[in-house]
C-alpha cells in the first residue's frame, strides 16, 4: 500500500502549472499533515503585537469585517473581556473556521466519499462528506456540518449547522447560529493548499466577507501528537489528580 | 435439616433461581429498551444478527474494507470487563467480555484488585477521566457506548469517535514513537495478517481507566487489537492487554462491532456541556472532609 | 450463588439478595454514561414525581430536562439527567417535542446530596408516550 508521502500520481494543476499529487480517481490529493503560518488565530485582521500576542497581517479581504452596528459593539466588548470570554480559554471546541488556522498541525485523510481532518488540538476532527449525502436537520454542532464537492480541482465545502458559541479568533470576532461558510481548497503545488472561506451571517454582518490563507505541508512530522487542552489545564490546576501507580513516571 | 438434605435443597433452589433469572432477563430485555417512536435493535447476546449476510467488502488491493459507521456491542464493557449482574438500578449488568482467561476474570495483582474495588465507590467517581470528558484511551474508546466511523484512506485506518476523539493507524511498518513520548491514545501501528487488521499500541500514558468501575491500566500497558471482518457488516474485535504493573498475565477481550449502512456520526460536546463534574467533586470532597473528622 | 455450610442466617439473606437482584434485572437502567451514576445518585432514593417542563438541554452524553414540581404548595425546579440528545435524535425525537409547559411524569433516583436532581429511567407524557430517557443507546438506528 502506498505510504502517505508517495502519492499515486503527479500532474499539473491548471491554476499554477505546478505539479500536484493526485488520488487514484484523479482528484487533487490533500492527504498529509498541514499547518498555517499565518497569525490569524490571534486576530483575523492586521494587528500589532501585544503582551502574549505576536503581530500579524490580516487574512480578511479588504481588512474589514462588515459588522452590523450592534455587532461591532459586541465585538469590542468581546475584545475587552477576551481573557474570560474567549471560549477557547475554557478549552471549548474552536469551531470552523478557527480550528483550521490554530497553531497546531492537523492531518488530512482522503477517500472517495470523505475528507477527514484530525487535529492535534484536543483530538477534535472534521468529517466532510463528499458523497452527496445531506446532513442531519435541527441540530447545531460546535464544529458545524461539512458537505463537499469538487469543482474542477477545487474542493468546495458548505459548512452549516453551527452553534453561536465559537469565536473566529482571540480578538473576539464572533458569529451567530445563522453562520454559513463556503470553504475552497485549491492545491497551488504539492506542499501548499490555498484555503479560502466566504463567511455569511445575516444576523451579525451586513454582507458576506472572505478570508484566505495558505496551508503548508509539514514535512518534518510523521504524525501529529496530542494537545489535550482540558486534561492539561486540570492537571496544572489540581482539578485532576493522577493515580500514582499508573501514570507515566518521570525519569 | 441434615447436611445432605440441605445441599439438595440449595441445589434445587439454585436451579430454580437460575431458570427464573433467565426467564425474567429475557422479559426485561424486551421491556427495557422501548419508548419514543423507535426501538433499539434486538441482537443476541454478543452474536451477529442471523439476517442475510453479505460477503466481506474488499478494497481494490483485495484487503478487507472495514470502512463505515459502527457501534460496538460492548455488553456493558464500559461498566465492567468482568461479568456482573445488576448491582443496583443505576449500574447496568455486564455480559463479561473477557475470553482469555477462560473463567472471564481479570488476572489482577492484589494491589490492583484492591485499587479497582476502591475506584468503584462514590467518592472515586470524580477520578474517572471520562467524567472530566478526557479521552477514553485504548481500548476503552472502542466500547464506550457511542458510535464511530472507520475510514480506510491510502496507507491508514482512521477511527473517528462520536465522543470527540480519533485514532490514526498507519500501515507503513514504521517504528513506534520513543518510549518517553506518551499519549492518552497511545501510538498505534497496524498491519494485515490475512483478513485480520492487527494493531499494536504502545506509548500509552497510563492515565485512562478501562471503564467506569475503574478497571486498571498503567503506563506499562501495551495493547494488541485484532479486527477480523466476518461479513460485510460485522467485525469481531479482540484486544489483548499486557500490563505487568497491574496484571499477572496478559488477557484478551472480545466485542462484536456492527456496521450500519448510511449511519452518520453526530457530535458529542462532552466538556462543553459537562453538568455533572461538580456534583462528583462534591461527593469526593464531602467524603474527604468526613475522613478528616474521623481522624 | 455460593453454597456454604453456614446456611442458617447466611442463607436467608443470600436468598433475599438473589430475589431482589432478579427484580432489579427487569428494570435495568442501562444508562450510557461517561461517569459512574452511582457516584452521584443514590439507588436507595427512588423518586416518582410529576410536573411541567421548563427547559430541555439537548446535550451529550447526557441531556437535562428541567421540571417544575409542586410539593406542599411550593414549586421546586428539578434537574433530571437523561440519556444523550444524539440517542433521542436517532429515535426520532426532536427539540420541539418537549416544549416548556409540557406535563410529564418521571421516575428515577435522587442525587446523593439530597438536592432536587435525579437520574431518570423514564419520563412519560400525559398521552402515555415515553421519552426514552435514561436507557438510550446513542448508536441505535432510527425507525
Amino acid at each position: 500500500m502506498t505510504a502517505l508521502h508517495l502519492p499515486a500520481a503527479f500532474t499539473q494543476t491548471a491554476t499554477t502549472g505546478k505539479t500536484i499529487p493526485r488520488t487514484a480517481d484523479g482528484k487533487p490529493n490533500f492527504q498529509g499533515i498541514w499547518q498555517v503560518r499565518s497569525r490569524a488565530s490571534y486576530d483575523l485582521q492586521d494587528h500589532v503585537a501585544r503582551h502574549g500576542m505576536p503581530a500579524g497581517r490580516g487574512v480578511v479581504e479588504g481588512n474589514e469585517i462588515p459588522y452590523q452596528p450592534w455587532a461591532a459593539a459586541k465585538k469590542q466588548e468581546n475584545f475587552a473581556n477576551r481573557q474570560k470570554a474567549d471560549p477557547l480559554n475554557q478549552c471549548f471546541m474552536p469551531g470552523v473556521p478557527r480550528i483550521m488556522y490554530m497553531e497546531f498541525p492537523f492531518h488530512i485523510f482522503q477517500t472517495r466519499d470523505h475528507i477527514a481532518m484530525t487535529f492535534e488540538w484536543s483530538q477534535v476532527y472534521r468529517l466532510i462528506y463528499t458523497n452527496g449525502s445531506k446532513g442531519p436537520e435541527g441540530i447545531e454542532f460546535w464544529m458545524g456540518d461539512g458537505r463537499g464537492r469538487w469543482e474542477g480541482d477545487t474542493l468546495v465545502v458548505n459548512v452549516t449547522d453551527h452553534n453561536s458559541k465559537t469565536w473566529f479568533d482571540m480578538a473576539g470576532n464572533f458569529h451567530s447560529e445563522a453562520l454559513r461558510l463556503v470553504e475552497r481548497y485549491t492545491m497551488l503545488d504539492a506542499d501548499t493548499i490555498q484555503y479560502e472561506v466566504t463567511i455569511e451571517d445575516p444576523k451579525v454582518f451586513t454582507r458576506p466577507w472572505k478570508i484566505a490563507m495558505p496551508l503548508h505541508r509539514q514535512k518534518d512530522m510523521v504524525r501529529i501528537l496530542e494537545y489535550q487542552c482540558q486534561a492539561e489545564a486540570e492537571e496544572a490546576n489540581g482539578d485532576f489528580e493522577r493515580e500514582p501507580r499508573t501514570w507515566y513516571p518521570k525519569p | 435439616m441434615n447436611k445432605r438434605k440441605a445441599t439438595l435443597f440449595y441445589l434445587i433452589v439454585t436451579a430454580l433461581l437460575l431458570l427464573a433469572t433467565a426467564f425474567l432477563e429475557a422479559q426485561g430485555r424486551g421491556q427495557g429498551q422501548g419508548g419514543g417512536r423507535g426501538q433499539a435493535p434486538g441482537g443476541g447476546r454478543g452474536q451477529a444478527p442471523a439476517a442475510k449476510r453479505e460477503p466481506i467488502r474488499r478494497m481494490p488491493d483485495g484487503k478487507p474494507d472495514l470502512s463505515g459507521f459502527y457501534s460496538a456491542d460492548g455488553g456493558g464493557a464500559n461498566y465492567g470487563l468482568e461479568r456482573r449482574e445488576n448491582r443496583d438500578f443505576l449500574t447496568p449488568s455486564t455480559r463479561g467480555v473477557i475470553v482469555d482467561p477462560a473463567d472471564g476474570t481479570l488476572p489482577y495483582q492484589p494491589w490492583a484488585r484492591a485499587e479497582r474495588i476502591d475506584r468503584d465507590t462514590p467518592q472515586r467517581g470524580y477520578d474517572d477521566p471520562t467524567a472530566h470528558c478526557f479521552v477514553a484511551g485504548v481500548p476503552r474508546s472502542m466500547y464506550t457506548p457511542s458510535p464511530y466511523h472507520i475510514l480506510q484512506p491510502p496507507g491508514y485506518v482512521v477511527l473517528l469517535f462520536e465522543r470527540m476523539s480519533w485514532r490514526q493507524i498507519p500501515l507503513d511498518g514504521r517504528k513506534h514513537l520513543p518510549d518517553h513520548v506518551r499519549l492518552w491514545m497511545g501510538d498505534s501501528i497496524g498491519r494485515w495478517e490475512g483478513d485480520t487488521l492487527v494493531v499494536e499500541t504502545k506509548n500509552l500514558n497510563g492515565k485512562a481507566w478501562l471503564n467506569e468501575v475503574g478497571d486498571v491500566l498503567s503506563h506499562a500497558a501495551q495493547v494488541v487489537e485484532r479486527f477480523t471482518p466476518i461479513d460485510a457488516d460485522n467485525i469481531t474485535y479482540r484486544a489483548t492487554i499486557t500490563d505487568p504493573v497491574v496484571y499477572t498475565r496478559p488477557y484478551t477481550i472480545e466485542i462484536p462491532l456492527r456496521r450500519q449502512e448510511d449511519g452518520e456520526i453526530l457530535e458529542v460536546a462532552c466538556h462543553e456541556d459537562n453538568g455533572d463534574l461538580h456534583h462528583l467533586k462534591d461527593v469526593r470532597d464531602e467524603y474527604r472532609a468526613q475522613q478528616k473528622k474521623e481522624k | 450463588m455460593v453454597i456454604s455450610n453456614s446456611y442458617r442466617t447466611g442463607t436467608r439473606s443470600r436468598l433475599a439478595a438473589c430475589l431482589i437482584g432478579l427484580s432489579m434485572g427487569l428494570f435495568a437502567a442501562s444508562a450510557f454514561a461517561h461517569h459512574s451514576f452511582t457516584a452521584e445518585y443514590d439507588p436507595k432514593r427512588p423518586v416518582k414525581l410529576q410536573g411541567k417542563v421548563t427547559e430541555m438541554k439537548w446535550s451529550n452524553p447526557h441531556g437535562w430536562i428541567y421540571v417544575d414540581v409542586v410539593t406542599d404548595g411550593k414549586v421546586v425546579n428539578w434537574a433530571l439527567e437523561t440519556g444523550g440528545a444524539n440517542g433521542l435524535y436517532r429515535r426520532g425525537w426532536r427539540k420541539e417535542d418537549l416544549p416548556a409547559g409540557t406535563e410529564v411524569t418521571f421516575e428515577g433516583w435522587q442525587a446523593r446530596n439530597g438536592k432536587p436532581t435525579a437520574n431518570i429511567s423514564t419520563i412519560t407524557f400525559k398521552d402515555g408516550r415515553r421519552l426514552f430517557a435514561g436507557t438510550s443507546n446513542n448508536a441505535a438506528p432510527q425507525q
